[in-house]
């Protein structure tokens, strides 16, 4: 997925960062600490404020709600404590959704739009890594469908997704915790906790793989490098172009 | 400056409702960690209210509930419109009247017909007359006790006149068949750790690094706001064809990460219990 980000693409945000995954493109850009309206105002934190524009037209209810979480999440990440009075904007602009995704209509307000959220959260914490607030942790997300037939999926192409009995979008931060989770569809506990198990497998640093799985998880362990990988050699890339100047 | 003695003056106190004011998180950490553990509600933390349902109040609806659970209060009403077939434009309405009939379960004698000629279009239109703590398992109950509660007249086909004629007669009407009773419950987490030693230091079990964590049942206004991580989990009974037992239409869980996949388990069972009690109030009210 490395290649599929672009940190910093703004000159004019405070941080930004952009993802392509799965069929969407979204650009996410942080400004803050900045001034807070009165009525917006925390006396001991900072406020956060997320907005979210679809690839078409103008958000409605789906947009809403899609912030609400984002917010709430962000809200464990950033250490709001740290700028009481203040307000971090993000914002988040879709760039491109798959074409046959039902994101691209406002019609069916009862559709999913789940398929999005990973990449939404995604890149919020690339945007967030970027600028140089302080953050108490990072995070990770994916999403994982569960077939008719009970198999579960990664990466599920567009069709798949509409196929689908449920699915599910999980984040991880990087203390272990399971940081959002937002499922639908039809499944029971013991779907939801190997949904779990592939989650984490997916998100976490690959040596951290816990010894007690024993079963169908460890067929994946070829897999190249988990999304925490990538993300801490996102930082690592970036940490050294912006200290080359030291070596030379 | 001389010293007063201050054992003559009046030590500072103020009522319970103040203190709850001042320092909400405190107010209820106290509460939880009494001896009898119960909420500032009296409840239980696993404790939910059982919603008291009242339908078929609005006269001019074909179905409709009035929900109250603790301080939410929720008005649902559902009016059944004909909708002619002829009227259809291929791209609008929203949905397609198919979907609709399929969604809700819509049971019509338009339907049985070779020729469909109209649909019953449901417009539901929910009330929230008074809010405190997670709205959506109350506004959810009301719409399933409205649709419990929808009869939709007899209609049928008039060819002399070119229109759909309905039955006045409720011997005639016909209630709508449910797919499942899919049923909302949400809980709050009560987490101590992330408040300095300052807040809760009096107490020796709270506070700091080893901070305790409650899970709060059907949270109520006062206590959502303490609580950042909020779970709501949506159960229903299995449907026929995967064999018997509970199974699980959604969860929504963010603003925290105390709930991981033991937790998780744990409140699937409550929604299940939840379940149960909430089925037979929307039953009973029937």
């Amino acid at each position: 997925m490395t290649k599929d980000v672009v940190l910093s693409p703004l000159a004019r945000a405070d941080g930004s960062a952009s993802c392509t995954s799965n069929g969407y493109s979204v650009i996410a850009a942080v400004n803050g600490p900045v001034e807070v309206q009165r009525r917006d105002e925390i006396p001991e934190e900072s406020a956060i404020d997320v907005v979210l524009r679809p690839a078409i037209g103008v958000g409605g209810v789906r947009e809403r709600h899609l912030e609400s979480i984002i917010e709430k999440t962000l809200r464990q990440v950033i250490l709001v404590s740290a700028h009481p009075r203040t307000l971090i904007q993000i914002t988040l602009q879709v760039v491109a959704a798959p074409v046959d995704s039902n994101a691209s209509n406002n019609l069916h307000q009862s559709a999913s739009n789940l398929s999005l959220l990973p990449i939404l959260l995604q890149s919020s914490m690339l945007a967030l890594l970027s600028t140089s607030l302080p953050l108490t942790m990072t995070f990770t997300s994916t999403l994982i469908a569960v077939s008719r037939s009970g198999e579960l999926v990664r990466k599920a192409s567009v069709k798949a997704l509409k196929e689908a009995a449920s699915l599910h979008v999980l984040a991880f931060s990087s203390l272990g915790e399971l940081l959002l989770a937002e499922s639908e569809g039809a499944f029971d506990v013991d779907i939801w906790d190997q949904v779990y198990r592939w989650a984490e497998k997916d998100c976490r640093k690959s040596d951290l793989g816990d010894p007690t799985q024993t079963d169908d998880v460890d067929m994946d362990l070829s897999k190249p490098g988990s999304l925490e990988d990538s993300l801490r050699s996102i930082i690592e890339e970036k940490a050294a172009r912006e200290y080359r100047w030291k070596e030379s | 400056m001389a010293k007063q003695p201050i054992s003559a003056a009046q030590p500072l106190s103020f009522p319970p409702s103040h203190f709850a004011k001042l320092a909400p998180r405190s107010y209820l950490h106290a509460h939880l960690s009494s001896s009898n553990g119960r909420r500032p509600s009296g409840r239980l933390p696993h404790e939910a209210r059982k919603p008291q349902i009242n339908t078929g109040s609005l006269t001019h609806c074909h179905g409709s509930a009035v929900v109250r659970a603790g301080d939410n209060a929720v008005v649902c009403g559902i009016r059944a419109e004909i909708l002619n077939a002829s009227d259809i434009v291929d791209c609008t309405p929203a949905t397609k009247p198919e979907e609709l009939e399929q969604r809700y379960g819509t049971d019509e004698e338009d339907s049985q017909r070779p020729e469909i000629k109209a649909y019953y279009t449901l417009h539901i239109t929910l009330l929230v007359l008074s809010l405190s703590g997670p709205p959506f398992p109350t506004i959810w109950t009301a719409l399933l006790s409205a649709l419990r509660n929808t009869r939709l007249p007899k209609a049928w086909w008039d060819a002399d006149r070119q229109s759909v004629i309905c039955s006045p007669l409720i011997s005639d009407s016909k209630p709508l068949r449910l797919n499942g009773l899919p049923i909302a419950m949400s809980c709050g987490v009560f987490n101590t750790e992330k408040d300095g030693a300052g807040l809760v230091s009096q107490n020796a079990d709270g506070g700091g690094k080893d901070g305790k964590k409650w899970i709060l049942c059907d949270t109520d206004g006062f206590e959502e706001g303490c609580c950042e991580e909020e779970i709501t989990v949506v159960v229903r009974e299995r449907q026929a064809a995967s064999g018997r037992g509970m199974e699980i239409v959604r969860i929504e869980k963010c603003g925290g990460g105390v709930v991981g996949r033991e937790e998780m388990r744990e409140v699937v069972m409550l929604a299940e219990e939840r379940w149960k009690v909430v089925k037979e109030a929307v039953e009973g009210s029937a």
